[in-house]
């Protein structure tokens, strides 16, 4: 009897909500994408106007230690975004994410269609071998896992968003 | 679906964050399920039903249209 109710416990805790990290690393991850873009934006500044420790950052990003830093820390970032429940986490958030995730797969797969038939698009508008480099580098980012993450941390927001707003309009 | 909620609540004088805080809800999912937005689960659908003294179905009912899906 004790068994049985012991299972019955375990099994209306896993239907409430999906299992993910507690709120707490939400703010980690905020936190790791606010140093990320601050990053970016001081290499991209140090590299672009000369300053006099561009060089020191510019040997950063050739040797590489830089702008791996910047992509890890945007994957943690947004992994810890994404997987982390939000401050008041119950089924009807749960259906809402589950929800989001089926409409960034949708938008995924049309995102990395489009990207594809692109090619077609880029290579007659282009002349520039330089230029088309540049566009395949910035292009890329928007079929990798990253962005894949970026994408859903965005649906689910608005989704979330203008569900809260239709039930506040309606009250 | 529709359901009875908001007039076993108003029969009872209970508010949308009280009914909320007994079926560790949030308010806004009490909101969603009166106005038929959101289908709860079967737990959280029996919750409400025990808080209320009624059966699930006396607070719950399909309509002609869920039969169509």
């Amino acid at each position: 009897m004790y068994i049985f109710a012991a299972e019955t416990t375990q099994t209306i805790q896993t239907m409430k909500t999906l299992k993910m990290l507690p709120y707490g690393w939400k703010r980690i991850g905020r936190v790791l994408l606010v140093l990320c873009v601050l990053l970016f934006a001081v290499c991209f500044q140090a590299v672009s106007q000369e300053f006099f420790w561009s060089k020191y950052v510019a040997d950063a990003f050739g040797a590489g230690w830089a702008s791996t830093l910047i992509v890890l820390l945007f994957c943690i970032a947004v992994v810890l975004m994404a997987f982390s429940q939000e401050r008041e986490e119950d089924e009807r958030i749960s259906v809402i994410r589950q929800q989001a995730l089926v409409r960034t797969v949708i938008l995924y797969v049309a995102v990395v269609f489009l990207c594809a038939i692109s090619n077609l698009v880029l290579y007659r508008l282009f002349d520039s071998r330089e230029t088309l480099a540049h566009i395949m580098i910035i292009r890329r980012f928007f079929t990798t896992l990253s962005a894949f993450m970026l994408y859903y941390l965005l649906i689910f927001k608005v989704s979330l968003w203008s569900e809260n707003k239709k039930l506040r309009d309606e009250e | 679906m529709k359901n009875n909620i908001r007039v076993e609540r108003a029969r009872v004088r209970m508010s949308q964050q009280d009914l909320a805080e007994r079926t560790d809800v949030t308010r806004q999912t009490i909101a969603a399920i009166e106005q038929g937005r959101f289908n709860p689960s079967t737990v959280l659908a029996l919750k409400i039903a025990r808080i209320f003294g009624l059966s699930v179905e006396q607070l719950f009912e399909l309509e002609e249209k869920d039969w169509n899906r």
